[in-house]
């Protein structure tokens, strides 16, 4: 399902009876399952209670990407990457690690958040990415401007 | 394992020149980094799937290709965009010498590239674009398919001297027929139905120099996306124009590639700073035509008549000669012409006696009747090319061929001093 995920379509889905089971709210715990900081199966009426049978399926399925993407919330399909290099060279953080990157350069050094190797990108350093928790920046640079569609901020 | 830095990439007409590459056991490619996905695939995929040689040895094969040349009345000596500027000099000197025709792709397809002739003394290059430029107009380019790296290496994306912010202060306009991959980075993106194009880039030429939009429905834009375009054009001091090979027609071709050059004209002439590059296809298919314009004034097609080089693209080009029974041999040098020909004249290019040199296998190195293998350009063997913008790059081997193939240089040299 190609829905972007946000703390109100997870919320819809859920019991929205605030029975605190899980130790929060059921909007706050919609936004801490997107943070990654808590698991579905922490919802306990949702599994337990048969009349949430549909919504869990739903949430399932649409929390599937979200569990696929890396820490930072993005998913990279390596099939769909050409490698034309426009996620390295936008990226601030590689450039604040690399000055040469911003000149149009493919970095070599190992230090930088991603490079292209073989036609395809390659995360190096995820702990560098402007999206990395804690401090999580909403930067979607890399996904505005890839040609093939390959990266998806799933969040 | 041995890492090489500063690789020139002959996957396409950019030439990236910072791939790395890892190599181990002095032959095998383990890695090669930077490079996108066609360059990889050239240089990774090319030496497993190699042509092989029709006879036994290459002197042989040489000898019997001397005896096709020298016996035939109008051989024909084609290809050339993936050769170095050296090697085309040879294909140029053969054919001087044995009265043949030289030609080049651009008689069949690439029709832009023949522009070079009327942007040669104003055109700027790549490292210009970057410092400088911030609008950018692709014509007829799909980036997503074509020249990967040219956004993110030469063009949008870089922080220049002057644009010092990059993507940020650069407006990005695409003309195409469909909405491409790459129309995603472009602010203004215009989609054309085929037969509109002349009548588009009039109405561009005229709002640019009258600097108001002209009234008048279209189907391209809205008013008010023309006043944000022209707004954009009127803000911006150096506009770039890039065009590729996209072009549904080949009867208006030439006509479409010259407004647009006038476009560039009528920027210039209202103050603004401009350029025209033309995205060549293959390694070294602005070479291909920048070396016989220097040489003979003309791009390709080229009919040598006792030495003397006569230039009528419609008639001497080697389709119209193949049709016209006028061609009875054929030197190709690394290129498709037979998947390229319409069907009835690839039939006439099957029944002459064909000699192939190249890497790859193709339907052409397979109806050939001579076929001598050579080393891979960029790869095993080193040389000279021209980059799109016509600046020359140095290629330089890093691994060493095979012991029996030799480079295209050493094999069109040994046919020139063997043609009587």
């Amino acid at each position: 399902m190609s829905v972007k995920l946000n703390p109100m379509v997870i919320y819809k889905l859920l019991p929205k009876t605030n029975c605190k089971e899980c130790g929060y709210t059921c909007m706050a715990f919609s936004i801490k399952l997107l943070q990654k900081e808590v698991k579905l199966e922490d919802c306990k009426p949702l599994f337990r209670e048969e009349k949430y049978r549909e919504n869990r399926i739903k949430l399932e399925e649409i929390l599937r990407p979200l569990y696929e993407a890396a820490e930072t919330l993005i998913r990279i399909d390596d099939e769909k990457c050409i490698g034309c290099g426009n996620c390295i060279i936008a990226c601030p953080a590689n450039v604040n690690i690399d000055p040469e990157v911003g000149k149009g350069k493919n970095p070599v050094s190992d230090e930088v958040v991603f490079t292209v190797v073989n036609g395809k990108i390659k995360v190096l350093n995820i702990k560098k990415c402007r999206r990395y928790p804690p401090h999580r920046t909403n930067c979607r640079i890399c996904e505005q401007v890839c040609l093939s569609s390959a990266i998806k901020v799933v969040a | 394992m041995k890492r090489i830095e500063n690789i020139v990439c002959t996957g396409c007409s950019l030439t990236c020149n910072d791939l790395v590459i890892d190599i181990e056991n002095e032959n095998k490619i383990v890695n090669v980094w930077g490079s996108c996905s066609h360059g990889t695939k050239r240089i990774k995929e090319m030496i497993t799937n190699r042509l092989k040689g029709s006879e036994t040895n290459i002197e042989k094969a040489i000898e019997r290709a001397v005896e096709i040349l020298s016996s035939a009345k109008k051989p024909l000596i084609y290809g050339f965009a993936n050769s170095s500027n050296e090697a085309i000099k040879l294909g140029l000197e053969i054919a001087r010498k044995i009265n043949g025709i030289f030609d080049t792709p651009p008689s069949i397809c690439h029709y832009h590239i023949p522009m070079i002739e009327e942007i040669e003394t104003k055109k700027l290059t790549f490292e210009d674009v970057l410092d400088k430029s911030d609008f950018i107009m692709y014509f007829f380019v799909d980036l997503s398919n074509t020249h990967l790296r040219h956004a993110s290496k030469y063009a949008i994306y870089p922080r220049g001297e002057i644009i010092k912010t990059g993507r940020e202060s650069r407006t990005v306009l695409m003309v195409d027929y469909w909405e491409n991959d790459s129309m995603k980075i472009a602010h203004h993106k215009i989609t054309l139905t085929p037969g509109e194009e002349l009548k588009f880039i009039k109405k561009l030429r005229r709002t640019i120099a009258d600097k108001k939009v002209v009234s008048g429905k279209d189907v391209w834009l809205t008013i008010e996306s023309w006043l944000l375009l022209l707004d954009d054009i009127k803000k911006s001091s150096f506009i770039s124009i890039f065009i590729g090979n996209h072009i549904l027609t080949n009867i208006m071709a030439a006509e479409i590639y010259r407004e647009i050059v006038k476009l560039m004209e009528d920027i210039m002439s209202i103050g603004l700073m401009s350029t025209l590059i033309p995205l060549a296809e293959n390694v070294n298919s602005m070479g291909a035509a920048i070396i016989p314009y220097k040489m003979f004034k003309a791009t390709h097609a080229i009919d040598f008549n006792n030495g003397n080089p006569v230039y009528e693209p419609s008639i001497t080009n080697a389709a119209m000669k193949l049709l016209n029974n006028e061609v009875d041999a054929a030197l190709i040098v690394e290129s498709d012409l037979y998947t390229h020909l319409p069907l009835s004249i690839a039939r006439k290019l099957k029944e002459i006696p064909t000699i192939y040199i190249g890497e790859k296998r193709t339907l052409t190195s397979k109806i050939a009747k001579i076929k001598i293998p050579r080393s891979i350009l960029g790869i095993e063997d080193g040389g000279k090319v021209y980059r799109t913008d016509g600046v020359e790059v140095e290629l330089t081997p890093f691994i060493n061929p095979p012991p029996s193939i030799e480079s295209e240089k050493t094999i069109l040299k040994e046919i020139l001093q063997g043609i009587r």
